[in-house]
């Protein structure tokens, strides 16, 4: 029999991360109904702490969805939470760097640091009442030991799960299997995998994780990404269908990428936001309110006084 | 499984990889411009493969840029003529003018008369214990796997980390094989790339390529794409400020490339910062004010933004501050 593997996808957060990608309001709530009604469990939405304009997105998203829960993505860092919370989605993702070449030189901290920050988000926010996933970057170039001694400590706070990724896309195959069969053997909490197409790969890890264990996939749509992009849902779904079913299926996302297409790759998502929105009934007073809030901003010919959408940040962090 | 290795025309350093490029016979090559197809043929040599694979077409085009003891010869089943001096012969049939390479499926039992036998692979290999597989081998042996549900470069690198010394692929995957550049950017990565190999020459190749097929590569194709190394989020930009192995897998000068960073959506204040510097505009405005022009214009062209729209929002932000 077949074994199942659940796809997640992040199309809306790492995938727009992609260089000279910039999604509207509209044409991310726009995916992410067609990524519901696809079949992912899990949607991550974006990133809060953004500022308003993605607060927005992730609201609108929680209020269209019908099946998916709804993620969102947080450093780890209560302020970013707190962003979170405003949103209030179904789960909030913390990730932290776990290999002492990112804990050292972005962080400029050491492992306990790493530990004890984590532990103090992830209380922070299950005693919002939130469940709670975390991520873990740059697995690939991290001690396994102290993954799973981290793992471990998720698990005992009640973390939902733990995903792993290849920040830079450098796993092999093999060295994802090993590592997640040496991970689920240390604790019993859930593992995803999230890889990278660096070297062309990211597909063939993902598969060789769910061998080695991984409940979940994390994907994009297109495969879109940060440099050579993320694992395409469409391309792995495809390759594992004599060994595994996956949810959605193959089948569900080559009709869901004939849907996504002029969405992602064409400047005219506006467009399409109104022409999906004509007849669509449910909540007519916010798509218009983002919809006038829209034009408002880019008609102006003087927004740059404007009092506007979106607050400032100083970046976000990728994995 | 019949695993022989007889003896073969081939080279066998213990020393090094032996990489064959196949993705000229992937190619329809009838109507191609000769010069393109010398410039491409040249370009794969360039970049320190021990082997281009040929069809037997191209003899006659590639004419003096031949170089035969580099070069393996594909033959057509009903060719009468067989050129000497090849380094190797894939055909179907024993050939008397030099090392007869047959291809087989894995598992399969090779003829007899095979002086090299290359064996190929589908992703059905990749769903067994490849590793166990691989194990049944010498390390002498030809691996060519196809590239059929992109499990072609995974199986590559897997065969060549298990000790594998010989590989067919070809630039681009073309024909279904698996993609040479992928292959030799990951051996980099891993450190097993023999020095003899020139990845600063991929550019090259792509270029020739490109001219070749008259075909553009998807700038995000991985090791070739042209904007790999455009970096955009605030933290990338930050990161690889710091130490670039934070967020690259690979030095882009080590495949020819150079980084770039592009100012969009995700981009943060040390971005503006650089862009600023590197537009002679530092100091001109308010980081936090640009910045927030910056995401509203991005969301509303849905893309990055060049240098001259970027220097006009920090005029414009200057003069905001003015005000």
């Amino acid at each position: 029999m077949k074994a199942q593997v659940l796809l997640t996808d992040t199309t809306l957060r790492d995938g727009e991360q992609r260089s000279g990608f910039a999604m509207n309001t509209q044409s991310k709530v726009r995916l992410a109904r067609l990524l519901d009604q696809a079949g992912f469990c899990q949607i991550e939405a974006g990133i809060p702490a953004m500022g308003r304009c993605e607060k927005d997105v992730v609201c609108r998203i929680m209020d269209l969805r019908t099946k998916a829960k709804i993620a969102v993505w947080n450093r780890m860092r209560r302020e970013d939470i707190a962003h979170s919370l405003d949103c209030k989605p179904d789960i909030i993702h913390i990730s932290a760097p776990v290999s002492d070449l990112l804990i050292g030189t972005m962080l400029k901290k050491d492992r306990p640091w790493v530990a004890q920050t984590l532990t103090d988000c992830v209380v922070f926010a299950r005693n919002k009442g939130y469940e709670v996933s975390v991520g873990f970057q740059d697995v690939s170039r991290a001690d396994a030991q102290f993954i799973a001694s981290l793992a471990g400590d998720m698990r005992r706070l009640g973390v939902l799960s733990v995903r792993l990724a290849d920040t830079v896309g450098t796993l092999t195959p093999m060295k994802a299997r090993m590592l997640l069969e040496y991970l689920t053997e240390q604790t019993d909490i859930p593992f995803g995998i999230h890889t990278h197409n660096d070297l062309g790969m990211a597909v063939a890890i993902a598969a060789e994780a769910v061998r080695g264990g991984a409940a979940t996939v994390d994907t994009t749509l297109f495969g879109i990404g940060e440099r050579a992009g993320n694992c395409d849902s469409y391309k792995f779904a495809s390759a594992v269908r004599n060994n595994l079913i996956t949810k959605p299926a193959a089948a569900d996302l080559a009709t869901l990428r004939a849907d996504a297409e002029a969405i992602l790759f064409s400047t005219e998502g506006a467009k399409e936001w109104h022409k999906y929105n004509e007849g669509d009934n449910d909540n007519d007073n916010d798509n218009e309110e983002i919809t006038v809030k829209h034009d408002a901003l880019v008609n102006s010919p003087d927004y740059a006084g404007r009092d506007g959408l979106c607050t400032h940040t100083s970046g976000q962090i990728a994995v | 499984m019949k695993m022989v290795k007889k003896s073969t025309g081939l080279s066998s350093s213990t020393d090094k990889l032996i990489i064959t490029d196949a993705s000229l016979c992937g190619l329809q090559l009838s109507g191609v411009e000769t010069q393109a197809l010398r410039a491409y043929y040249r370009s794969l040599l360039e970049l320190g493969i021990a082997y281009v694979q040929v069809p037997y077409s191209a003899v006659t085009l590639l004419t003096s840029e031949l170089q035969p003891g580099h070069t393996v010869l594909s033959v057509p089943e009903d060719c009468k003529a067989i050129p000497p001096s090849f380094a190797g012969y894939l055909c179907t049939r024993e050939v008397a003018a030099g090392a007869t390479i047959i291809e087989c499926a894995w598992g399969s039992t090779p003829p007899a008369f095979a002086d090299e036998i290359r064996w190929t692979a589908d992703s059905a290999l990749f769903f067994q214990d490849y590793t166990a597989e691989f194990s049944k081998m010498t390390t002498e042996c030809e691996f060519c796997p196809r590239n059929a549900d992109d499990f072609g470069t995974a199986l590559a690198v897997e065969w060549l980390l298990e000790g594998g010394r010989r590989l067919t692929a070809a630039f681009m995957g073309t024909g279904d094989y698996a993609p040479l550049e992928e292959v030799l950017a990951a051996l980099h990565v891993y450190g097993i790339l023999p020095p003899s190999m020139r990845l600063e020459k991929l550019p090259g190749v792509a270029e020739a390529y490109r001219q070749l097929t008259k075909t553009a590569i998807p700038e995000h194709k991985a090791v070739l794409g042209s904007a790999l190394f455009e970096v955009e989020s605030g933290v990338h930009v930050d990161g690889i400020a710091k130490n670039r192995h934070c967020y690259e897998p690979f030095a882009p000068e080590s495949v020819g490339a150079a980084r770039r960073i592009v100012i969009g959506k995700h981009s943060g204040k040390q971005s503006l910062k650089l862009k600023l510097e590197e537009l002679g505009l530092h100091g001109i405005c308010d980081l936090d004010q640009l910045l927030h022009l910056v995401r509203e214009q991005s969301m509303h062209i849905g893309g990055s933004l060049n240098d001259e729209i970027f220097a006009a929002l920090a005029k414009k932000a200057a003069g905001g501050n003015k005000a």
